[in-house]
């Protein structure tokens, strides 16, 4: 290829200018601010000073961050646990049924919407005494839990929430790894004389395996940070409990206005994600 | 796979309907509630279905939570991201992948790693930078900080890689500059990438609280998600069923477009994911 005219760089470069300022402004930058601002204190007026590692301590000695970060790392892992697998067996089960694209549409649903919109349906379901849920428990005679105000079960309901929501979406990462199962290769374990089980369990698994590592990540990602559902659902009897880390930033850095200690609880909450999703990564990439 | 036992085949559409209704249950009874007459007592109501059908419950909903203003401001929030992020995305892609300056391909991952810094993470700058702009509090403040996507310039470069440069070469031949093949040449092909981007960002959008949670302070500026909290929460004193008929409308516009257009949408979410 010829060497670029002056013009048509100039041109690319034009092109490309805005996109270099948007991605600058409003991703780098604001990386770069985050780090800055967590080691200075920002007074009132606007007054600022650099202070060292003092926000990180002030972080560690304060009531509630270190509950949250362990919030943060329960909300992870329970992401992890109930709604990874699942979806892979909902993708099996969706994978050629009669009707697929209703049965798709119908999985897919929850997740077209906003914790916004959908918070409040469940908010409605989930309060003992109201609705139809209760009137079910009140004929059977047992009594209703307190779904979302008790501290030992509300992480389990917000799992359980997730799945609802984002089942049908995560199964379609597993219905495009299925999809690209090569028939040829269940062909001649059907010629070896596998059954349906072995054939699933020995063939399509293992194929289907760093599709695992994908939907983790995802559900990693989406855990850590996690604000919406969490925000909408909970109730003040469990507010402690379930307060993850992007709920401490919002509250004390944009409703409280502890700008230096929120970035310094910012920048955790990023080298956190990170490291984790880096290692995930990593051992789903040498398995695969 | 092979096709398997009827006895199998039966067990396990069974389960699939299981699932299905535990997946739609709630939106019914949601439905059933927004139904109920304002008289009628919510405690104890039976049943997951509609059966009584009082549908001035909607009209009410959208008066009481001012969803005329809602409505607009999310339109303006969502239409504005979207425009945005596909012409700066449009731009940058046809850069990277046409004209090729030296160091094209490193903008190409100075773009594309941002997707790991969370909004979360970013949420606090985002006020800060939002406040000194003179931003916070307005509608342009919630579309400026979603420009930035990603997932949209990867998309959009991967795309236009995969279309042929003969296409180009003859427009150049006809004496096209770079921006006239971008507009004549390259868009009219990229319309299947830029909608199935733009189904993402809209409904992303639009289901979207955290930002406008974070950058508006009056109820004359709160999208449609963040109305629906704000002013349908149990303390503003709005009936649970008109706040109900309310929600529902809320949904609607997702569903129209995921009815509508469900090939493409499965596209836009196997391309990104929709986030609420």
């Amino acid at each position: 290829m010829a060497r670029l005219s002056r013009r048509r760089a100039l041109a690319g470069w034009l092109m490309v200018a805005p996109a270099l300022a948007a991605f600058i402004g409003f991703k780098w930058y604001l990386l770069a601010l985050v780090v800055w601002d967590s080691f200075r204190h920002i007074g009132l007026f606007g007054s600022s000073s650099w202070v060292g590692l003092s926000n990180y301590q002030a972080l560690v000695a304060g009531p509630g961050f270190l509950q949250s970060v362990g919030a943060t790392l329960i909300w992870v892992l329970v992401g992890l646990t109930m709604a990874v697998l699942p979806p892979l067996f909902l993708a099996l089960a969706l994978e050629n049924p009669p009707g697929r694209t209703f049965w798709r549409a119908v999985y897919f649903l929850p997740g077209l919407f906003s914790w916004a919109m959908e918070g409040p349906i469940w908010i409605f379901l989930l309060t003992p005494g109201q609705g139809p849920l209760a009137a079910l428990f009140q004929r059977v005679g047992v009594r209703e839990p307190n779904w979302l105000a008790d501290p030992h079960l509300i992480f389990f309901v917000l799992g359980a929430l997730l799945l609802w929501q984002q089942g049908g979406f995560l199964a379609l990462f597993y219905l495009a790894a299925l999809a690209a199962v090569n028939p040829e290769i269940l062909d001649a374990a059907l010629v070896d004389g596998a059954g349906r089980w072995q054939r699933l369990w020995r063939v399509v698994f293992p194929l289907v395996l760093p599709t695992v590592g994908v939907v983790a990540t995802v559900v990693l990602l989406q855990t850590f940070s996690g604000f919406s559902e969490i925000y909408v659902v909970t109730s003040a009897a469990v507010y402690n409990v379930t307060r993850v880390l992007t709920l401490w930033i919002y509250s004390h850095g944009i409703v409280s206005d502890q700008v230096g200690i929120a970035a310094a609880a910012s920048l955790v909450l990023f080298v956190m994600t990170l490291v984790v999703t880096v290692i995930g990564l990593r051992r789903t990439e040498s398995r695969a | 796979m092979r096709a398997p036992s009827p006895l199998l085949r039966f067990a396990m559409l069974a389960l699939l309907a299981v699932g299905a209704v535990s997946m739609v249950v709630p939106l019914l009874s949601a439905l059933s509630l927004a139904l109920e007459p304002p008289t009628a007592r919510i405690t104890g109501l039976p049943l997951f279905f509609p059966t009584r059908f009082y549908w001035p419950n909607f009209i009410a909903g959208w008066k009481d939570l001012n969803m005329g203003q809602l409505f607009g401001n999310s339109l303006v929030v969502s239409l504005g991201t979207v425009a945005g992020q596909s012409i700066i995305a449009l731009m940058a892609a046809y850069s990277i992948s046409r004209v090729r300056m030296p160091g094209s391909r490193f903008l190409l991952y100075f773009f594309v790693s941002t997707m790991f810094l969370a909004e979360s993470v970013l949420l606090l700058p985002i006020f800060l930078v939002l406040s000194q702009l003179g931003l916070l509090n307005t509608l342009l403040g919630i579309v400026v900080p979603k420009l930035a996507w990603g997932l949209s310039v990867l998309f959009f470069v991967r795309t236009m890689d995969a279309i042929p440069r003969e296409y180009d070469e003859a427009a150049n031949i006809d004496g096209a500059g770079d921006w006239r093949i971008l507009w004549r040449v390259i868009l009219p092909q990229m319309w299947p990438a830029i909608a199935t981007m733009a189904i993402e960002t809209f409904v992303g959008t639009w289901n979207d609280f955290l930002l406008p949670l974070v950058v508006v302070s009056s109820s004359s500026k709160y999208t449609v998600s963040l109305g629906l909290l704000e002013l349908g929460g149990p303390n503003v004193g709005v009936l649970p069923q008109i706040r109900m008929a309310a929600t529902l409308i809320a949904m609607l516009p997702a569903l129209f477009i995921f009815l509508v257009l469900q090939r493409l949408f499965m596209q836009a979410v196997g391309v990104g994911g929709i986030k609420g």
